[in-house]
């Protein structure tokens, strides 16, 4: 896609619209269509920049939950971590990350932003609203662990957090869910955050950052 | 100004470890210009120009200098501009600082207050508690005083808050201080697999192999240091900190280290402390005059700073280490006139055979008995040495040896700090003469010096046996570990020699002398806690490292009594000083927006905090308050407005049993709520108090969507969810609140605004009437929409998934243009909903109000067979009500009561002010507030003290807007 293209696609112009896009529109950021929203493409050249900040709200999540919710994620074909606090990729690019014996989340593959479906299409269990409960940042790069010491008390490093674990615990004094991204090169942690404080933790996220050098970026940091 | 640049006393390489002599540094002390190094602190810096006054004592103001060299007294506390209490011997130079002494009247040099030092004897331990307070009345002409000359260094109030932050650290063992035991024990337990953490106070790795010396050629500390740092920086899996101090122990080895402006928190699996111990002084006359220093000051001196500490030295000691000090100082050009030993006949030959070679004289059974100073106490100049006679006597016959520098040393104290903290037990060992530490925790070890072990080999073997115990627990070993002695009693018995002038010190820091202490148990203070108080020994900046072993010494000895039966104080944290801006470092405080938070900015809204989120009060002049309320809520009445409530909690509640548990949580009926309505729902706590509202939606039979207060909505989830733990229903429950965001469109065109957008639902009065609920398409955004009246008017409340909630925002601002529709804010709802009469819980309640008091009862069914709080509820309406929340009118003229004014009955108070606002739409004063049983009835009137004034309100019914809700219902 063409900058002039880019340049064209505003958030505003779009009814669904991620709780941060003053933030990259205010920093220069170029968005591309994702999702019926506006995602942030490019924060310019971030060739350099050892670990990146970015913004996917606006791909598409789920959650189902209840007794019925892990059988019924595996019946349309997604992988469902053996375990609580685990996430796995599916084939088809959507990550699982299981919270709980009878609670998962999807979310949608990273390049796409889509999900092959939404809570609607599992009758048997109770929805959950992730899309918009929370927002959810990539952190990836390098001194991932580091940056984590410096809002969260849980290890997060390498040997005791590997590629995918998910801690639920407190960032920064919110609530967050981490997710060590499994089946990537590279070190990449997904954050999900209430919504309503997605601009907090993105402040927080950067000035933890700044140290290694880290800068918000867009998805072009990744592919 | 002139530059003081000689650097006189600096020794060549290698001596000065930290030092950088390529780099120089200009600095400023007392308005003087000063030059040192890169790697200089300031007190050698200024030492290296022969400076040895830097300070002021706390209370005779008597000239100090450096005592350790290593932080551990207060001797060289310094201002550094804004920053009180830096010391001087452990802050490095830095280009242009500006150092100030502290505690003087005039100047450093010149301080009129050292003359207090003449009136000792007029100022005991405590006088200030026994002599000013009476007669009556006499404190308070002397506090200023008092105060004007107490305190350490001058705050700036002004200052600038700086970047501080925090982090934090897990390794499977953390050792603290990088030693001798320090560096085998992390070197052990790192080869043995586990990931460590070594921790060191000073820049420099080595403990005291960078500064003593441990053997008569001056060769084995250099050559083992080095040996140790090599294998340590080759260890992938050893991270050393230097500069770091650690701080605390914390259950579970929960450690903060404070490394310049971060705090980190360690968790450590298993943790070693290794961190040394501290020689001690010895107690006789001027023992605090500059030029009188620990060895080991000495040593850190010329090794770590090039620093020559004098021309010509006496040594006192009671222990080898003076001896190997005396070769030092020898090696390194100092003429050592005498090394006076304490004991008698104790030395090996070996030492003495050495300093003979050197042709220093040895005085054994000797002490120094007094120290004499040049004019002003600014520098030891000699030495009175005596032979000791007896238990802290010695003899008349008096030896006066002329010297710049005295070095002292009658023992070590453990580093005990961190230990005790964990709950380790210090006990006195009268053959050693020296503190012991033993009943460690779990997981927590003990190695080298503070463990009592001296000699240099079984210092090494005994940081190897404390990593192999924390080996062993992390399953990395099973191996046995060795038991380690050492046969060397460096601790000097009784060096304590007092003077009948005084001026012999325990405690540096609160210039305390033997005599104060001792005067302290004759005055009833056996205790040694006591002591502590009424002597403030101990409590100064250095915290007993210095005094707790004279004055546990002094206190059992005065009161016939072991050392060990009088014990220490405690140590508690923190080790060292710490800043406010370490504990808070970078302050997180969380904060919500709505998803039309900017949009209330661009309209120029003042915000005010509600709870964790900002909420607009109403859009205009901050100045004009008022006024914008009163036009944002005659807009709502006579046009329609448009309020932001995504504050609002949400909790939806799914499942076959959903019905059942709404009908057990709140206090109305649900079981037969129609699909498609809202309803009412008040919560009442076990004791019948109501503690939120909401409204309550039912989307489908098994479908409940109910709304919470701002403030309460996290508490009544936890509720639901703890009571469900009990109830085992079969339903889902689940905090949306941040997954939905909602508006208020309110007013007498709100329908024709909506309208403008939803095309798939019947919004008449007949097709969507009042308290209707429905889910709509607004211009593609999916909504629920909630027909709901709280500010009396024609209202929908729409809801929508959070993503949506600024197009949602925009659309309705857009499509109400025709209408002149303006946003307001929370103030003006809160106007607006008071018109009504409608409560708003915690604002029109308390902690005590029951759903009768509320006149809500209407919406409590006891019918039903449990709510929660119903027993609470059922007990309380029983009983002889007292006070009831009623509503109340004043004229407009008359002077506005505000929340919180009391009701009064004669003197009796009745209630208070609950709200109160001037209607714009009834043109008086209208409120709520909680009244005597007895003046609640409408026509009744309560009186009001408003600034001192009693106004009499009336007693009305509500609402007082509409009263037969006809705008709201239309």
């Amino acid at each position: 896609m063409s900058d002039v293209m880019k340049s064209t696609i505003t958030p505003e112009t779009y009814l669904v619209r991620s709780p941060l896009y003053r933030l990259h529109k205010a920093a220069g950021a170029h968005f591309d269509e994702c999702s019926s929203a506006a995602q942030v493409t490019s924060y310019g050249d971030r060739s350099a920049v050892s670990t990146a900040l970015i913004d996917l709200s606006v791909n598409h999540r789920f959650g189902v939950r209840g007794p019925n919710a892990l059988a019924a994620l595996a019946a349309a074909g997604l992988s469902v971590p053996d375990k609580p606090n685990q996430c796995v990729n599916s084939s088809n690019g959507e990550t699982v990350l299981r919270l709980s014996n009878t609670e998962c989340w999807v979310l949608g593959a990273m390049e796409s932003g889509a999900c092959s479906a939404d809570s609607s299409a599992f009758a048997d269990c109770y929805p959950v609203y992730c899309q918009d409960s929370h927002a959810c940042l990539l952190l990836s790069g390098e001194h991932l662990p580091d940056i984590m010491a410096k809002l969260c008390g849980v290890d997060l490093s390498e040997h005791a957090f590997p590629k995918g674990a998910i801690a639920q615990t407190s960032v920064a004094r919110i609530n967050a869910i981490i997710s060590h991204l499994p089946d990537r090169e590279g070190t990449h942690f997904v954050i999900l955050c209430d919504s309503a404080a997605a601009e907090y933790l993105w402040g927080c996220l950067l000035d933890a950052m700044g140290e290694f050098g880290g800068q918000a970026a867009g998805l072009d940091y990744l592919f | 100004m002139t530059s003081m640049i000689d650097n006189s006393m600096r020794l060549n390489a290698p001596m000065g470890l930290l030092l950088n002599r390529d780099n120089a540094v200009e600095f400023l002390f007392e308005g003087q210009r000063y030059l040192g190094y890169a790697g200089d602190c300031i007190a050698s810096a200024l030492l290296a120009n022969d400076r040895w006054l830097m300070s002021r004592s706390f209370k005779y103001h008597r000239p100090r200098g450096p005592l350790t060299m290593a932080g551990q007294d207060a001797n060289t506390l310094v201002q550094l501009g804004g920053d009180p209490n830096a010391l001087a011997d452990r802050t490095p130079i830095a280009p242009n600082m500006q150092i100030e002494g502290q505690n003087y009247n005039g100047t450093l040099d010149k301080d009129r207050d050292a003359m207090l030092g003449h009136f000792g004897r007029f100022m005991p331990v405590g006088f200030y508690y026994r002599s000013f307070f009476k007669p009556m009345g006499v404190w308070d002409k002397w506090e200023g005083v008092i105060r004007e000359k107490a305190g350490l260094g001058r705050l700036d109030l002004n200052f600038e808050p700086e970047y501080y932050d925090k982090k934090y650290l897990f390794t499977d063992v953390m050792v603290v201080g990088s030693g001798p035991a320090g560096l085998s024990a992390a070197l052990k337990a790192a080869d043995g697999g586990a990931q460590v953490l070594l921790v060191e106070e000073m820049p420099l790795v080595g403990g005291a192999l960078a500064y003593n010396r441990f053997d008569i050629e001056g060769i084995e500390a250099d050559r083992l240091r080095a040996e140790l740092i090599a294998k340590v920086e080759a260890h992938d899996k050893i991270t050393v900190m230097v500069d770091t101090v650690c701080n605390a122990w914390f259950t579970d080895n929960y450690l903060p280290l404070i490394q310049g402006k971060r705090l980190f928190k360690v968790r450590a699996k298993e943790c070693i402390i290794a961190s040394g111990a501290y020689e001690q002084h010895v107690v006789f006359r001027n023992n605090d005059l500059p030029g009188v220093v620990m060895c080991s000051a000495a040593t850190r001196m010329m090794k770590l700073y090039a620093i020559k500490p004098g021309q010509s030295a006496v040594v006192l000691t009671g222990n080898d280490d003076g001896y190997l000090t005396a070769l030092e100082l020898n090696d390194h050009g100092v003429n050592v006139k005498a090394v006076v030993d304490m004991r008698e006949g104790a030395a090996p030959m070996d030492l003495i055979d050495a300093l003979s070679k050197r042709g220093i004289t040895l005085h054994q059974g000797y002490t120094v008995y007094e120290a004499l100073a040049e004019k002003g106490n600014k520098r030891v100049k000699a030495v009175d040495v005596r032979k000791i006679t007896a238990k802290g006597e010695v003899g008349n016959a008096s030896r006066v040896i002329d010297c710049d520098l005295l070095c002292m040393s009658a023992g070590y104290m453990p580093a005990y700090q961190l230990l005790c903290q964990a709950g380790a037990q210090l006990s006195y060992a009268d053959d050693l003469a020296e503190f012991t530490l033993s009943k460690l925790p779990e997981h927590l070890h003990i190695a080298g010096s503070v463990n009592g072990i001296h000699q240099l080999d079984s210092v090494m073997a005994d940081g190897q046996r404390a990593a192999q115990l924390a080996l062993n627990n992390l399953n990395l070993s099973d191996e046995l570990p060795g038991k380690v002695s050492c046969s060397v009693k460096p601790n000097f018995d009784w060096p304590i020699f007092s003077h009948p002038k005084g001026k012999d010190f325990v405690d540096f820091d609160e210039d305390l002398q033997a005599k104060d202490i001792v005067n302290a148990t004759r005055l009833g203070y056996r205790d040694v806690q006591l002591v502590k108080r009424f002597s403030t020994v101990g409590m100064g900046p250095s915290q007993g490292r210095h005094s707790a072993l004279p004055t546990a010494r002094l206190v059992a000895n005065s009161t016939d009594r072991t050392v060990t039966e009088t014990g220490v104080t405690t140590a508690r944290p923190p080790f060292a000083p710490e800043k406010l801006a370490h504990i808070a470092g970078r302050i997180f405080d969380p904060y919500r927006r709505t998803p039309m938070h900017h949009r209330h900015l661009e309209l120029g809204a003042k915000m005010i905090p509600a709870g964790n989120w900002r909420r607009p009060a109403f859009y205009g002049d901050p100045n004009e308050r008022d006024a914008c309320i009163h036009t944002e809520s005659v807009h709502v009445r006579n046009k329609v407005g448009l309020i932001d409530v995504s504050t609002l909690g949400g909790i939806e509640l799914k499942g076959p049993d959903a019905a059942e548990f709404m009908n057990r949580i709140y206090t109305f009926a649900f079981l037969k709520q129609p699909v498609g309505k809202t309803r009412y729902a008040v919560y009442t706590n076990e004791h019948g108090v109501v503690i939120d509202d909401g409204v309550a939606c039912r989307i489908a039979e098994d479908h409940f969507y109910v709304t919470a207060t701002t403030s309460g909505v996290d508490r009544v989830y936890r509720d639901m969810t703890k009571w469900n733990a009990q109830w085992r229903l079969d339903v889902d429950i689940l905090n949306v609140t941040s997954a939905y965001c909602a508006v208020n469109l309110a007013g007498p065109d709100a329908r024709k605004v909506l309208e403008t957008l939803v095309t798939d639902t019947d919004l008449s009065p007949e097709g969507f009437p009042f308290l209707a609920y429905g889910e709509a398409d607004v211009a593609g955004i999916p909504a629920r929409l909630l027909r709901v009246g709280f500010v009396g008017e024609l209202g929908y409340e729409i809801h929508v998934p959070s993503r949506y909630g600024e197009a949602l925002w925009d659309l309705l601002m857009d499509a109400g243009k025709a209408f002149d529709i303006k946003p307001f804010g929370v103030e003006t709802q809160r106007l607006l909903r008071l018109e009504k009469g409608h409560v708003i819980v915690s604002q029109d309640t308390d902690g005590m109000s029951h759903p009768g008091e509320l006149s809500m009862t209407w919406a409590v069914n006891r019918k039903k067979p449990f709510f929660v709080g119903c027993r609470s509820v059922d007990i309380v309406m029983a009983q002889p009500q007292t006070r009831k929340l009623v509503g109340f009118v004043l004229p407009a003229e008359s002077k506005k009561p505000e929340e919180g004014h009391l009701v009064l009955e004669g003197d009796a108070i009745t209630g208070n002010v609950t709200s109160c606002e001037y209607s714009p739409a009834l043109k008086q004063i209208v409120g709520l507030a909680f009244a005597g049983i007895n003046s609640s009835q409408p026509g009744d009137h309560i009186y009001i003290r408003v600034d001192g004034q009693l106004v009499e309100a009336e007693v009305v019914n509500l609402p007082f807007y509409d009263p037969d809700n006809l705008r709201q219902e239309m």
